[in-house]
C-alpha cells in the first residue's frame, strides 16, 4: 500500500478492456481493448451508436454485466484498485456505495411493488447501516435535493403514480444516495420528453457539482455531450477511436467517424440543417479494422474462452 | 374428383419420418414399453395369472410377499385378507383398469371431439352454446361429480365409463375447438371451400385428419386420468363388487388392513402409479414428437 | 381494496350458485334412474314407493318440483337426511369447520412449500438446484392427491412412525370437545395446547396430501414468473445497488412474480377443496368430504344435494379469497 494517493490519480481507469459474449460455438467480441480515464470530478462522455459497446462498458464498471459476458483481458481500476476480479462480497460492497447508476429507462427501473421511500432507503440501510427512521429522513432530504415537490407524499407513493421525469429524479436521488465517487449515467435522458430532458440534465450536472462525483455519461447524442461533458471518448465496434476535451472533439474532430457523427447530430440552434448518415465506405473500413484487431489479438479466437 | 381437388392445398400428414422421430423420443419409448407390458398382462390375464383372482383360501390369509422369510411358495406377492393371490388379482386388475381407460377415453373423446369440431367450425350460436356449457361443466368438483353420477346410475363398469366421459369430454372439446378454429384459417380449407365441398365433408376429410395428432395425445393423457378415476371409484366401492380384482378395491382392502399387512396396499398403488406415469410420459412425449406435424 | 369490489364479487357469485343448484337438480332428477328406488333400495313395496314419492314431492311435475326446490333452498331448507334422520343444514354446518380448517392448513402448507421450491429453483438458476426443483415438481404432479394420501399411510405404517396418526381428527385420549368445530382455533384460544397439538398432528398428513400437487403447480408457475421478473430493469437497478442474489430473488423479484402467479393458480386452490372428498375418506377425517362419500354410499339424496351445494359455496369462497389476495398484492389495484 502506498501512503497518500497522488492527487491526480483517476477515479476510474479502464485499461485495454476486452470482453466477449459466450456463444454456442465461438464467443462474440464486444469490447476490443478499451482504455479510458476519468479524473475526480470529471464528467466523461462515452459516445457511439447502438452496438458500439458503450452500455457494456458501463455495466462492467458497475459489475452488472450479463452472465454470458466474459472479461478476456485488461482491467478496470477503481480508485487505483482492479475491480474486475474482486470476490463477490467485496464487489457488492462497492456497488451502490462507491459507484451508482442512473439507468436509461426510468419507467421500468423502479420496482413497481414497493413505495418510493423504501427504494431509496434500502440502499442507505444496506451500505450506511442507517436504521429505518434515519434512512427515511435521509431519503426525504435526497428527494428535496433532486427538486421533487411534496417529498413527504412521494415517499409514500408507488412508482406507477409518478411521471417519467419524476421517476428519473428519484433514480438520480438513489444514485447519489451513498455519495459515490463515480456515477454511470446510461443514456439517462433518452426515454424522456424533450422538455424534461433539459431539466434532468441540469439536475445531474448540479448534483455532480454539489457532490463532487465523477460521471461516466453514456449517450449516442453528441448534442447532450457538448452540454454536460468535460471530456469525450468516441467508441465504435468496441474500440476507442478518439478521446479528448469536449470542445476540441466537437470543434476539431480528429477521426472521420467523429466528424460523421457530428454531421448526423441534429442541432437545436440550426434545426433546418440536413443530417448526413455515416458514409458506407467509412463503416466498411471500421468493420475491417475491428476484424483485423480480432485476428491479431486472438488467433483462432482462442483467447475468448 | 374430391380426392384430386383436395390436392392443391394438400393437408400436411404424418409420414414415415414421424415414426422414426417417435422412436427417438425417450419418453415415448419408455412410456410405451410400460403401457405395452400392462396391456399384454391385461390381454393374457387368464394365461398369466397363476391363480384364480377371486378364489379364497382362508387358511392362507395374509401370506407375505417373496422378500419375507414367511412367504408361501406359489404366491410371490403374498395373499390378501381372504387368502386371494395378490399377483393374480393385480394381473386381472390391469384388465379392468385398461378397459376403463380405453373405453372412457374413447367415449369422452368422441363427445368432446364432435362438439369441439362443431363449435370450432360453425362458430356463431353453436359455439356460444357449447363454450358456455364447457365453462359451467368445468366449475364442478370433478371427483364429487363422478361419485354422484355413479351413485345415480348404479355401480358397475359401464357407469364408471359413462361418468368419466360425461365429466371429461370438456378436455377434448376445448382443445379441439381451438385447433379447429386455427385449422379453419389454413389455406387448404379455403381451397376446399372454393371448390365447393360440403361443410361436413370438409370437417371429416380435411380438418379431422389434421386434428388427429392432437387427439392421440389427448387420448393418452385421458387414459391416465381414467385409470385414476377408476381407482378412486373402486376405492370408495362404487365401481365393481368388491369381489372383482380392481386396483382401487385392492387399495381399499389394503387401507383397512394396513396395520396387519401393509404389502396389500403397496403393489396396487405401485401399479396405478406406474401405469399413470407411463401414460403421462407417453402423452407428453407424443406431444413433443408430433409437434412439428402439428405445425407449431 | 374497496368494499364495492367485494360486493361486486359477491353479487357475481349468485348466478353461479343458481347454476349449480340447477345442475344438481337436473342431475338427481332427470338423469335416468328413479331417485326413490335409489333412496329405498331393493325390496320396497309399491305403496311405500308411492308414499315416499308424495313425501318428496316427486309426484308433481318437474317444473313445479323445481320451483319448490328453489323455494326451499332460498329459505335455507336443505331437507332432512335420510340416513341420519337429521336436518341436512345442521349436519353440514356441524362438519363444515373441520373441512375449512383442513383446507386452510393445506393451503398454507402448499403456499409455503411452493414458494420455497420456487425460490430455491430461482436462486440456483441453471445449476443442479434448479434441476432438482423441476424434477421434484414434475414427480409430485404426476401422482394425484389421493395416491399421495395412501403413500403417506404406507410410509407411516412401514416405518412405524407411531407419532403420526393416520385416522381421525383428535386423539381418543384428549378430552376436548369444543363448542364450534374449529378445533384448531378454539383449542389455541382456550390455551389447550395438548388438544391443539393432537389436532395438528392428525391434520398434517391429510393436509400434506392435499397440499403437494398445489405446491408443485405453485412452484412451477411462480418460478417461471420470477424468471420473467428477473429480466426487468429494476432487477438490474437492484444489482447495481449492491444487493445479494438471495435478496434480489426473495424481495425484488418474488413480490412482482406473485401477482401473475395468483392469477394463474387461482383455480388450483379450488381443486384442493375438491380433493378433500377422497383424502378425508382415506384418513377417516370427519369433514364434509368424508360425509359426502358416505351420503352417496347410503343414497342419501337430500344430504348429497346439500353437500354438493356446500362445496359450490366453498369453491366460490376460495375464489373470492384468491381475488382478494390478488387485490392486496397489486399496488395498482389497491389505489384504483
Amino acid at each position: 500500500m502506498t501512503a497518500a494517493p497522488p492527487p491526480d490519480r483517476p477515479t476510474l481507469s479502464v485499461r485495454d478492456l476486452r470482453l466477449a459474449i459466450a456463444g454456442r460455438r465461438t464467443p462474440t467480441p464486444i469490447l476490443r481493448g478499451v482504455s479510458l480515464d476519468i479524473a475526480p470530478g470529471e464528467v466523461h462522455g462515452l459516445v457511439g451508436e447502438s452496438g458500439a459497446g458503450k452500455t457494456t462498458i458501463g455495466k462492467v464498471i458497475l459489475g452488472i454485466q450479463p452472465s454470458q459476458a466474459r472479461i478476456t483481458g485488461g482491467s478496470v481500476l477503481f480508485d487505483g484498485r482492479d475491480i474486475t476480479h474482486l470476490p463477490e462480497r467485496e464487489r457488492r460492497g462497492l456497488m451502490g456505495r462507491g459507484m451508482g447508476l442512473i439507468p436509461q429507462d426510468p419507467m421500468t427501473s423502479l420496482n413497481p411493488a414497493y413505495r418510493i421511500g423504501a427504494q431509496i432507503a434500502d440502499v442507505l440501510r444496506l451500505h450506511l447501516g442507517l436504521d429505518r427512521s434515519a434512512a427515511g429522513s435521509r431519503a426525504l432530504e435526497l428527494l428535496g435535493d433532486v427538486h421533487i415537490r411534496a417529498p413527504e407524499r412521494v415517499l409514500r407513493q408507488y412508482p406507477h403514480e409518478l411521471s417519467g421525469g419524476m421517476r428519473q429524479r428519484v433514480l438520480i436521488a438513489v444514485a447519489f444516495a451513498c455519495r459515490p465517487k463515480l456515477i454511470v449515467a446510461d443514456e439517462p435522458t433518452t426515454a424522456l420528453d424533450v422538455t424534461v430532458q433539459r431539466q434532468v440534465l441540469a439536475l445531474i450536472k448540479r448534483m455532480q457539482a454539489q457532490e463532487g462525483a465523477s460521471i461516466l455519461f453514456v449517450t449516442h447524442d453528441l448534442g447532450v455531450v457538448a452540454k454536460i461533458c468535460d471530456r469525450v471518448t468516441v467508441l465504435h465496434g468496441g474500440r476507442v477511436l478518439e478521446t479528448g476535451d469536449t470542445r476540441r472533439i466537437v470543434e476539431a474532430p480528429g477521426h472521420d467517424y467523429t466528424r460523421a457523427l457530428i454531421a448526423a447530430t441534429p442541432r437545436h440552434d440550426r434545426p433546418g440543417d440536413l443530417l448526413w448518415p455515416v458514409p458506407e465506405a467509412l463503416m466498411a473500413r471500421l468493420d475491417a479494422e475491428a476484424l483485423a484487431y480480432d485476428a491479431a489479438r486472438a488467433p483462432g479466437g482462442r483467447e475468448y474462452g | 374428383m374430391a380426392e384430386a381437388a383436395a390436392a392443391p392445398g394438400a393437408a400436411p400428414r404424418a409420414g414415415a419420418g414421424s415414426v422414426r422421430r417417435l422412436l427417438a423420443n425417450r419418453r415415448v419409448v419408455l412410456g410405451g414399453a410400460v403401457l405395452l407390458a400392462f396391456s399384454l398382462a391385461a390381454v393374457f390375464a387368464p394365461l398369466l395369472a397363476p391363480h384364480d383372482p377371486v378364489e379364497q383360501d382362508l387358511l392362507l390369509q395374509y401370506a407375505p410377499p417373496f422378500w419375507s422369510d414367511k412367504a408361501e411358495d406359489g404366491f410371490p406377492f403374498g395373499t390378501d385378507n381372504l387368502g386371494r393371490d395378490i399377483l393374480s388379482r393385480l394381473i386381472h386388475g390391469a384388465r379392468i383398469a385398461l378397459f376403463v381407460a380405453v373405453a372412457a377415453a374413447a367415449a369422452a373423446g368422441l363427445i368432446g371431439t364432435a362438439l369441439g369440431l362443431l363449435a370450432g367450425y360453425f362458430g356463431g350460436w353453436a359455439d356460444t352454446l357449447i363454450s358456455r356449457l364447457v365453462e359451467i361443466w368445468m366449475a364442478f368438483p370433478a371427483v364429487l361429480l363422478s361419485i354422484v353420477l355413479v351413485a345415480v346410475m348404479g355401480t358397475g363398469l359401464h357407469s364408471v365409463v359413462i361418468a368419466i366421459a360425461v365429466i371429461d369430454w370438456t378436455r377434448f372439446c376445448r382443445v379441439v375447438r381451438a385447433e379447429t378454429m386455427a385449422q379453419k384459417q389454413q389455406d387448404y380449407v379455403a381451397s376446399a371451400v372454393t371448390i365447393g365441398l360440403g361443410r361436413l365433408r370438409i370437417l371429416w376429410r380435411e380438418i379431422l385428419p389434421n386434428v388427429l395428432p392432437l387427439l392421440i395425445v389427448l387420448f393418452t393423457l385421458e387414459m391416465g386420468i381414467a385409470v385414476i378415476v377408476e381407482a378412486i371409484l373402486s376405492y370408495v366401492n362404487l365401481s365393481l363388487a368388491s369381489d372383482f380384482p380392481t386396483w382401487g378395491g385392492m387399495i381399499s382392502d389394503g387401507r383397512k388392513y394396513v396395520n396387519q399387512a401393509p404389502w396389500l396396499m403397496i403393489l396396487p398403488i405401485l401399479c396405478v402409479i406406474a401405469l399413470v406415469l407411463a401414460l403421462n410420459a407417453l402423452g407428453d412425449g407424443l406431444k413433443d414428437a408430433l409437434d412439428p406435424v402439428m405445425r407449431r | 381494496m374497496s368494499w364495492s369490489f367485494l360486493l361486486r364479487r359477491l353479487l357475481l357469485a349468485i348466478p353461479t350458485l343458481f347454476g349449480v343448484a340447477v345442475i344438481v337438480f337436473v342431475l338427481l332428477r332427470v338423469v335416468p334412474g328413479d331417485p326413490i328406488a335409489m333412496l329405498i333400495g331393493p325390496g320396497a313395496t309399491e305403496a311405500g314407493i308411492a308414499e315416499l314419492r308424495r313425501l318428496y314431492g316427486l309426484d308433481e311435475s318437474i317444473a313445479l318440483q323445481f320451483v319448490y326446490y328453489l323455494q326451499d333452498l332460498a329459505g335455507g331448507d336443505f331437507g332432512t337426511s335420510i340416513s341420519m334422520r337429521q336436518d341436512v343444514m345442521e349436519l353440514v354446518l356441524g362438519r363444515l369447520p373441520v373441512t375449512i380448517e383442513l383446507c386452510l392448513v393445506a393451503m398454507s402448507m402448499a403456499v409455503l412449500l411452493g414458494v420455497a421450491m420456487a425460490l430455491a429453483g430461482s436462486y440456483w438458476r441453471g445449476r443442479t438446484g434448479e434441476a432438482a426443483v423441476d424434477g421434484a415438481a414434475g414427480f409430485i404432479l404426476a401422482i394425484p392427491d389421493f395416491l399421495w394420501a395412501l403413500l403417506f399411510i404406507l410410509f407411516v405404517v412401514v416405518f412405524a412412525l407411531d407419532g403420526l396418526p393416520i385416522s381421525g381428527r383428535i386423539g381418543h385420549d384428549v378430552a376436548f370437545r369444543g363448542a364450534t368445530g374449529f378445533l384448531l382455533v378454539e383449542s389455541l384460544l382456550r390455551l389447550r395446547f395438548d388438544a391443539f397439538g393432537s389436532v395438528l398432528l392428525h391434520t398434517v398428513l391429510p393436509a400434506a396430501a392435499l397440499a403437494l400437487p398445489l405446491a408443485a403447480i405453485l412452484a412451477r408457475i411462480l418460478k417461471a414468473s420470477i424468471a420473467e421478473a428477473m429480466t426487468q430493469d429494476y432487477i438490474l437497478m437492484a444489482r447495481a445497488k449492491g444487493f445479494s442474489r438471495a435478496r434480489i430473488v426473495c424481495r425484488e423479484a418474488l413480490r412482482n412474480a406473485l401477482v401473475p402467479t395468483v392469477t394463474l393458480t387461482g383455480v388450483q386452490f379450488t381443486f384442493l377443496v375438491g380433493g378433500t372428498v377422497l383424502v378425508e375418506k382415506i384418513f377417516s377425517y370427519p369433514g364434509i368430504g368424508n360425509m359426502a362419500i358416505d351420503a352417496v354410499i347410503n343414497r342419501d339424496l337430500p344430504l348429497i344435494q346439500g353437500l354438493v351445494l356446500t362445496f359450490a359455496v366453498l369453491f366460490i369462497a376460495v375464489n373470492l379469497l384468491v381475488d382478494m389476495s390478488y387485490a392486496l398484492l397489486n399496488p395498482r389495484m389497491r389505489h384504483g
